[in-house]
Formats: C-alpha cells, sequence, structure tokens
C-alpha cells in the first residue's frame, strides 16, 4: 500500500488525472455565451420586466381594486383611483410602480383580478437615472424606454 | 398605508361591514401527559418550573429567574439535552414581565427537542448559559443587542449584529421598524432623515 | 562588559521570538475569501493564530423585524434573501412553519414537488461551495466547473418558480402552479450528467496533493465539541455525527425516500468535502425517486385568503443545505406573526470558527471559513 502510493507519487498520477479532465473540456464546445449577440433562453414564467395590460380599445384594463399594492411585500406599487359619480365604478386616475423596491417575487401578478399587471419576460432594465424606475401608467403600458449603448 | 387606504374603500362603499362569522378560538396548548423529563423536573426543582405545556407535539416548559443554572445542568448531564439550537428573546410590553426568554435545547440521543421559556421584567439579568452550552455565547449577545436584556457573567458581553455606540434595541415591541438612531446615523455619516416621510436631510 | 557576557549567553534566536510583539490582522469585510461581508480579527504570532474574533452585521437588515409588520404569507420572500445561495430551502423552512402553526394539510403531490425543488437547491448550494472553497484554496478549475452545473439548476428554477437564485417557489398550502412541461425531463437529464461531473471534480480534487495538503488535518473538531458549539448539517457530520433532520424527525415525504446520512471520521476540513460530494450524490438518489412517484392531485390545499394562526407558537426546522434552518413563530391570532425568529445554521457554524483556527497559520484561516460554508445574508439577517 505505502509503495503504491509512493510510486503514485512520484509519478505525478494525482496530477495527470486532474490534468486529463482539463484537457478534455479543451476539446468539447464551449458552454459560455457571448452575451449581447447570444442570449439564453428565457422561461415562460420569468418575472421580469412590469407590463400593465390594456384591452382591444387601447384602455387599461385595471379596475383599481388596490389588491395588487396591499400585496405588496414592499409597497412600491401606488393606486390612486376616483369614484365616477355616474357609473359608481372606481377609476384609475394614476398608478405608480417603484422598481427600484420591487423584489419581482410575482404577488401582484397573481392576486390581479383581471390579470393586468404583469411581469414579463424582459430582463435589460438598467437605466442612467434613479427617477427613470420610478413607472408611470402610460410607461407601464408601453414599457420602459430602453436606452440603446452607442459607440 | 395601502391597508389603510382599502379601509377607507369599503367605508366608501356605503356598504355595511361585514362582520365574519364567529370562529370558535382554538386553544393549540394541550397539557403535558406522559413525559418522562416533565415529570422528573417537577420534582426535582419544584420551585422554578412553574408549568409544562404541549403545542404540535412539541414541549414547552415554563420556568422562574431562579437557579436556572442548576436546572440547565441537570437537563444537559442527567436528560442529555446535548446542544442549545437557539436562544432568543419576546418582547410582550403589555405584560407585568416584560420580556420572555425562549431556550430550545435538543438532545442528540433522545432525538427530542425542549422549548425553556422564562418570563422575566425589564431590566432584570439573567445568568448565562454559555457555561453549559457554548454556543450560547452569540446569541445572548443577539439578545442583548435587539432587546437590552443583559446577562450575567457572560464572557464578551457586546453588540453584535448593530454598531458598538447604537443606542437602542429594535426589536423591542415600542420601536418603530421605520425608526434608526438618528444621532448615530448624524455622528457617521452625516445625514438626518425625517422619520415619517424618510426625506434625508 | 556584562551586556555584552549576556548577549553571548542568551540564545539569540529565542530571544527574537520571545520579543515578537502580536500582529493584529484585520481580514474583511471585503476579503474576497470572507464569502460575504464577513470582518475577522485575527491575533497573529508569526504566522500562527493565537486568537480571533469575528465582526458580523454588516448585512444586517432587521428582516425578523420587519417580518411583524407584514402578513405571513407577504414575509416570504423576504426568507428567500437570508440564504440566497439555496433560497428554496429558507422558503421552505418558513412556509412550513406557518402551515404547522395554521394547520395546513399539503397535498402529496406538491410535497414531492417541493422535496425535488430543495434537492436541487442543497446540490446547487454545496456546488457553489465546492467552487469557491476551491478557488479559495486555489483550484480556479473547479469553480468553472461547478458553475457550469449550477447553471443547469438555476435553469430548472427558472422553469418552475419562475427566477432564478431569489425563487420565491412555494406559498401556504402549496405551490403557486403546477410544473411546467418539460420539467421531468430537465430534471432527469440533470440527474444524468451529475454523477460524471461530480467524478470529474474528485479526479480534480480528491488525490490532488495540493488539496490534500491544504485541508487534512486542518480545522479538525471533535464530535463533543462541535455538538457543544451549536455545529449542524456537513459540518457536523464531517466529525462523525450521524444526524440529519431529514432522518430524524422527517418533514415533507422524506421519509418516504431512500437515503444514506454521510459521515466523516476525522473531522477536518477534508472529511467535510466528502461528506457534502457524497450529500450530492445522495440529493440526487432522492431526486430520482421523487420524480419517479411524483403522485396525482392538487398541487394546493385550499387556505383562506387571509390567514389568520390561532394563537399559538411553533418552532419548526429543516435540514437546510448548511445545516439546521429553523423558524421559531409567534401567532397572537392576528394576520400578522407577533415574533418572528430566524435560527440559521451559519449563525452557529461561524461561532466554531474560533474554536477551529487556534494554532493554525493564516493560510488556513481561509480554508476553514470556506468549509464551514457560511452564508453572511443568513447571519446577519
Amino acid at each position: 500500500m505505502r509503495m503504491k502510493e509512493l510510486v503514485s507519487k512520484v509519478l505525478f498520477v494525482d496530477l495527470i488525472k486532474g490534468l486529463s479532465v482539463t484537457f478534455k473540456s479543451m476539446v468539447s464546445h464551449a458552454v459560455t455565451e457571448q452575451y449581447p449577440k447570444e442570449r439564453s433562453k428565457i422561461y415562460e414564467r420569468f418575472r421580469g420586466e412590469p407590463r400593465m395590460a390594456v384591452d382591444e380599445n387601447g384602455k387599461t384594463k385595471c379596475i383599481a381594486c388596490n389588491l395588487c399594492a396591499m400585496n405588496c411585500p414592499v409597497g412600491c406599487i401606488t393606486v390612486e383611483a376616483e369614484r365616477d359619480p355616474e357609473t359608481k365604478k372606481r377609476v384609475l386616475t394614476r398608478y405608480v410602480f417603484d422598481m427600484q423596491r420591487c423584489l419581482f417575487c410575482g404577488f401582484c401578478e397573481e392576486i390581479c383580478p383581471v390579470n393586468c399587471i404583469q411581469l414579463t419576460t424582459d430582463y435589460e432594465m438598467s437605466q442612467y437615472d434613479r427617477k427613470d424606475f420610478v413607472l408611470e401608467l402610460n410607461e407601464l403600458e408601453k414599457g420602459m424606454e430602453k436606452i440603446k449603448y452607442k459607440k | 398605508m395601502a391597508e389603510e387606504k382599502n379601509k377607507n374603500d369599503s367605508l366608501e362603499k356605503g356598504k355595511a361591514p361585514r362582520k365574519p362569522p364567529k370562529k370558535e378560538e382554538v386553544n393549540l396548548y394541550e397539557e403535558i401527559k406522559d413525559f418522562d423529563t416533565f415529570t422528573k423536573v417537577k420534582e426535582k426543582f419544584a420551585d422554578i418550573v412553574l408549568d409544562g405545556k404541549r403545542i404540535r407535539e412539541q414541549h414547552i416548559f415554563y420556568i422562574k429567574n431562579e437557579n436556572i443554572l442548576d436546572f440547565f445542568k441537570y437537563l444537559r448531564d442527567e436528560e442529555k439535552y446535548d446542544m442549545l439550537a437557539d436562544l432568543t428573546a419576546i418582547d410582550y410590553p403589555d405584560r407585568e414581565k416584560r420580556f420572555a426568554i425562549l431556550y430550545n435545547i435538543y438532545s442528540f440521543k433522545k432525538l427530542e427537542r425542549l422549548l425553556v421559556r422564562m418570563d422575566i421584567a425589564d431590566g432584570e439579568e439573567v445568568e448565562t448559559v454559555s457555561e453549559i452550552w457554548p454556543s450560547a455565547n452569540w446569541p445572548e449577545r443577539e439578545v442583548y443587542d435587539m432587546f437590552g436584556i443583559k446577562f450575567k457573567n457572560h464572557p464578551d458581553l457586546r453588540r453584535i449584529l448593530l454598531p458598538e455606540d447604537w443606542k437602542t434595541h429594535p426589536l423591542r415591541k415600542d420601536f418603530d421598524v421605520k425608526n434608526r438612531d438618528q444621532d448615530w446615523m448624524e455622528r457617521h455619516l452625516g445625514i438626518r432623515e425625517d422619520v415619517n416621510s424618510g426625506e434625508v436631510k | 562588559m556584562d551586556e555584552v557576557k549576556n548577549i553571548n549567553k542568551t540564545n539569540f534566536a529565542e530571544e527574537f521570538v520571545d520579543a515578537t510583539e502580536e500582529l493584529v490582522l484585520n481580514m474583511g469585510p471585503q476579503h474576497p475569501s470572507t464569502h460575504g461581508v464577513l470582518r475577522v480579527i485575527l491575533k497573529l504570532h508569526h504566522e500562527k493564530v493565537v486568537d480571533l474574533d469575528c465582526d458580523i452585521g454588516y448585512l444586517h437588515r432587521g428582516v425578523e423585524k420587519i417580518s411583524e409588520t407584514l402578513s405571513y404569507k407577504l414575509a416570504a420572500p423576504y426568507m428567500d434573501r437570508l440564504d440566497y445561495i439555496s433560497a428554496v430551502s429558507n422558503n421552505l423552512a418558513y412556509i412550513e412553519t406557518i402551515e404547522k402553526l395554521a394547520g395546513v394539510e399539503v397535498p402529496k403531490k406538491a410535497q414531492y414537488i417541493r422535496v425535488i425543488l430543495t434537492e436541487l437547491a442543497r446540490i446547487s448550494s454545496h456546488l457553489l461551495w465546492l467552487a469557491t472553497h476551491a478557488l479559495d484554496i486555489g483550484a480556479m478549475t473547479v469553480f468553472l466547473y461547478c458553475f457550469r452545473e449550477r447553471e443547469e439548476i438555476l435553469n430548472i428554477f427558472e422553469m418552475v418558480t419562475g427566477a432564478r437564485l431569489t425563487t420565491n417557489a412555494f406559498r401556504i398550502g402549496g405551490l403557486p402552479q403546477d410544473v411546467p412541461e418539460g420539467f421531468e425531463k430537465a430534471v432527469k437529464d440533470f440527474c444524468e450528467i451529475l454523477p460524471g461531473r461530480i467524478s470529474e471534480y474528485e479526479a480534480l480534487l480528491t488525490k490532488n496533493r495540493i488539496w490534500l495538503a491544504r485541508t487534512k488535518n486542518v480545522g479538525v473538531i471533535s464530535p463533543e465539541d462541535a455538538i457543544a458549539i451549536g455545529l449542524t448539517g456537513p459540518s457536523l457530520r464531517g466529525s462523525g455525527v450521524k444526524w440529519d433532520l431529514r432522518k430524524a424527525h422527517p418533514y415533507e415525504s422524506y421519509n418516504e425516500f431512500e437515503f444514506d446520512i454521510p459521515t466523516g471520521e476525522n473531522g477536518d476540513t477534508y472529511d467535510r468535502y466528502l461528506v457534502r460530494l457524497e450529500e450530492m450524490r445522495q440529493a440526487r438518489r432522492i431526486i430520482l425517486q421523487a420524480i419517479d412517484g411524483i403522485p396525482e392531485g392538487d398541487f394546493t390545499a385550499k387556505v383562506p385568503k387571509v390567514l389568520k394562526p390561532p394563537k399559538g407558537e411553533v418552532y419548526h426546522s429543516i435540514e437546510a443545505p448548511k445545516g439546521e434552518l429553523g423558524f421559531y413563530v409567534i401567532s397572537d391570532g392576528s394576520t400578522k406573526p407577533y415574533r418572528v425568529k430566524i435560527k440559521g445554521p451559519s449563525f452557529y457554524n461561524l461561532q466554531a470558527l474560533k474554536k477551529m483556527c487556534l494554532g493554525h497559520y493564516v493560510a488556513d484561516v481561509v480554508a476553514i471559513i470556506g468549509t464551514l460554508d457560511i452564508v453572511l445574508g443568513e447571519i446577519d439577517r
């Protein structure tokens, strides 16, 4: 046993074994991605940038029920609504989503009774200014303005 | 904020607030039956052990803050509760004895967990158990840090999570979650914030 | 004259040794090998550690206080951020505690899927541990290989839960939604490649002479000491204590699966390394059993929308990748918990650092911090 150990030590068996693994991976194909050009597959359930859905007339689907704001652990959603005196329905006046605080937990999406707020599969959300992260309703419907880096 | 708004909304609707159907209060606490350790401990430390309860298959002992070292030594040596899994405190500002300290001990031999709860008043000192279970060292520091409960004979009673010159004890119930030690912040960061709006001055 | 004589008399080298003052070395909080923001104040005599003190709390966010102000459901995403390496396990521990408190029975199907996801999280946590531990000691290659496999697990998480790291995977009563199509295949594919990959790491490390020199007899802790200081998880099992909460107090459906608890003998860094590698294989075994046996049925139990558990208190703990992760929750009958206490394994494991480091070289401190597998998010809470 001792002899065997000594021989393997002298012959660098352990190092050769390890190096064989490294050499094997040198001839196998690469697993890395060249990010901005190649993009990995994003699954359907991915919770990314928030978006508010609109109906066929282009009006917001939101019924101002305030459930999303109540179910937000960090309180990043603010819903302001008024009562329409004619129809006696609540009408949305302002909807603010603060992306800086969002945890992307998906509770708002889950609780929404009309599937209005959705967390989409977009994941590139960088901005130059902090105030650009506070999204109003029209920004939420169109999606965040993407800044393209130019050389 | 959001909840307040919702309350207002339901009032706006003009409907009478719906009364929830009255549920029968479920009492989870049961009396201890056939638990060997409890009968032994109750006999041996009759003046310390006040009560024992069982909740969701978990035994809890209630003890008094007297000679607790003998009691815990007995539990460790005779009853083989050899690991202190956790130590924490709970704040009840309305009670006469304001704090409760909870020892969570575990026996590898019996594969059994035991909770020991002890009520203490504000300002009362507790004997440290870090001699019996060395793992109590940091959790006791944490309890001191978060609740301001002092442990007698503790080898190294300093704040552990918060900075050493911090003044408040944040896990007390009278400490609001938005609160911060404003003096500390002014001294070290040079800012002071408005507690209500969160604006930095 | 006398002075000269004295110099000749005394052994100069010995005098020099005694005259050396102890050196205080500050390691961290921005040191790459402290795995976060841990500050270790080392007192050195030459190269050897004679005393050390840990300074923690740089990442303190007050999770316990915050969860007192939130309803039971809403505090769950915060728990993902305790041990962010295995967010699924943290979420499971919290959710299970609330279920135990409220007396919610979880359907079998949800339990099986929970088991699969938490075991995947265990593998991913151990992979990240191996990667960083090996990197600290100097084996760069293993780092990149481990991240290659971890990526596959994160892809599965993304497919099932919608997020890669802070998954928010479970809800009180079960799962938020049923598993998607292709889940079984993805898990099985991963299980297929895993053993080959683990043997690759073993080829790189297990017999490697540098690895052996850096890990054998480093950070030895006896089983008695380990229990006294509160070590749990692989660190405890490395010392030879055969204790696993999945076997001792089975939660979910762990009593239905066959698996072994690997243990070490010497309680040194090398043994803990072997234990964790074996745990990955055992986790794979559990996953394969669970994925073949997912029963039909609901993925969630019926839970009231506004959960009000009865008055009471509950402590529940699970075997997280790093050790015993427990939650102690007190309910006062309202919608918010009265007190939430998090028993993080890393907090107790880090206490053992002093015991394990004394008498070792400075370079070994890095190896020992690595072998304890700490996450500062959980220590500081």
